[in-house]
């Protein structure tokens, strides 16, 4: 059975030959171990493996579409960084050979590279309606992001007025 | 263990010297925003709302000359001019004027000392990424607590001109967004991109002035005590808004986040909003009656703030 599976591996079955293989993969845990260490094997022939393997998935990764859900960062991920970071430090000194991975200390998860995606608000307030324009004007002149932003943020101001006239 | 004292100590001033740097950003893109000249187009994003924009700074000796107008539907359009500020509403043929009278200029508004803004942020410094084609350094100010939003920065590596920012609610997702998708900065810019479209049109429009004027409202009864660390009282006026010259306005800050309460007759209101929150943008808002007034508190801070702000309002009869 397993120089059948090496076979069609190799895609060296006819179609018939192959056809029973899969249910019985389907069944046989002992096969699918061969399967998964053909392929390991296979790989490893080949050259991908390893690290390449590696950059090729976080690659892959990389080029998949953002999915435009928010991205989410419980305490406890937050906590088993902050745990990586010092386990990290401490191994910098003790281990001199992960010093030759560079901008190890940059990878922090909430300044990573990717967007975060505008996400809803929590829908517990309604949209502002047309009275609210007098005050968002008359409040926006003390906002400090002025300060960063010029008159940009005066946005908010004039945004509403459309929503006031599909109304 | 003494090398893992000198570690840690190494670390710790490593981490100091790293918010120093991300805090200097900060003073880099206020700096930026004050002397720069630039035009250019921007989107701004808030929930399934999007709005693309241009926008033309002029920086001058008497403060900046801006216009602000909207690319997409009914064109509408903020010019700011020194302290004044005119906003031409072309669907209800109105100017709205605000103009300062208490000669606070914008970077006033700054905080004093930008080691504050570290007491109620943790301010680093993120990666460098390419926005509208400048190569831009990222900021992040995580707040400390949960009474005011997280911010992203991303200012240009070569000028400090903000370029896109974000703000982040307690779960990290952007509710508001500004981003540049073309600029330029600095050289010339004619100043007839300053003036309005709507110059000799609104002549015939309705005008809104705020005529805004200093006073004091606890000496009319009221008091407002929010219990939000950090924010202090920045300014109290009274002003004229929708036809009525009544209208207590009281801001408070935490230097990056600013919190208004208004304070107005119900006897004055055409029309009174239904009590409780609502929201543009990171902007929350929540409206409430206290002793026949309407008393709205509006602020870019989350709603549960923006609340506490409002049920610290109380009136005393004389």
């Amino acid at each position: 059975m397993t120089e059948n599976l090496s076979a069609w591996m190799d895609g060296e079955l006819s179609g018939d030959e192959a056809r029973p293989l899969p249910p019985q993969l389907k069944r046989d845990a002992g096969l699918r171990s061969d399967w998964d260490c053909y392929h390991l094997i296979g790989d490893a022939l080949r050259g991908v493996h390893g690290q390449d393997l590696c950059a090729k998935i976080c690659a892959r990764l990389d080029a998949e579409p953002t999915v435009l859900a928010p991205q989410r960062r419980n305490v406890a991920a937050k906590l088993r960084w902050r745990t990586l970071q010092v386990a990290a430090s401490i191994a910098a000194v003790v281990f001199v050979g992960w010093m030759v991975l560079p901008g190890r200390e940059q990878a922090t998860p909430q300044i990573a590279a990717a967007p975060t995606p505008v996400a809803e608000p929590v829908p517990v307030a309604v949209a502002a309606g047309e009275g609210a324009q007098d005050y968002l004007l008359a409040h926006q002149r003390y906002s400090p992001s002025n300060a960063m932003q010029g008159v940009a943020p005066y946005v908010r101001t004039v945004a509403e007025e459309r929503s006031a006239v599909r109304r | 263990m003494r090398i893992l004292a000198v570690l840690l100590l190494a670390l710790s001033a490593q981490a100091a010297w790293a918010e120093g740097d991300a805090l200097s950003w900060l003073q880099r893109i206020h700096i930026a925003a004050e002397k720069l000249s630039y035009s250019g187009t921007f989107v701004y994003r808030s929930g399934d709302q999007a709005e693309t924009l241009r926008i033309v700074h002029i920086a001058g000796r008497n403060g900046a000359h801006e216009r602000l107008e909207t690319l997409e539907g009914q064109p509408r359009e903020i010019v700011r001019s020194g302290d004044e500020v005119k906003c031409y509403l072309p669907g209800s043929m109105t100017v709205k004027v605000d103009k300062q009278t208490d000669h606070m200029v914008f970077p006033a508004l700054l905080p004093a000392s930008l080691q504050d803004l570290g007491e109620y942020y943790e301010v680093t410094k993120g990666g460098v990424e390419r926005i509208a084609g400048y190569d831009c350094q990222s900021i992040v100010l995580q707040p400390k607590d949960k009474l005011r939003y997280g911010h992203k920065l991303w200012a240009d590596v070569n000028t400090g001109m903000l370029l896109k920012s974000q703000t982040l609610n307690e779960k990290n997702e952007a509710i508001e967004q500004f981003a540049f998708t073309q600029i330029s900065i600095g050289g010339k810019i004619d100043h007839g991109q300053l003036k309005s479209r709507f110059l000799a049109k609104s002549r015939a429009w309705r005008v809104e002035n705020s005529g805004a004027v200093a006073t004091s409202l606890a000496a009319s009864g009221w008091s407002i005590r929010p219990d939000l660390p950090g924010f202090k009282k920045v300014t109290e006026m009274k002003r004229t808004q929708g036809g009525s010259s009544e209208v207590g306005h009281v801001v408070y800050s935490d230097g990056l986040a600013a919190v208004s309460v208004f304070i107005e007759p119900m006897a004055n209101k055409t029309s009174l909003p239904q009590p409780g929150p609502s929201r543009q943008g990171a902007i929350n808002i929540y409206s409430r009656r206290i002793a026949e007034h309407l008393v709205t508190v509006v602020g870019e801070a989350p709603a549960e703030s923006v609340k506490k702000v409002s049920d610290s309002v109380e009136y005393r009869k004389h």
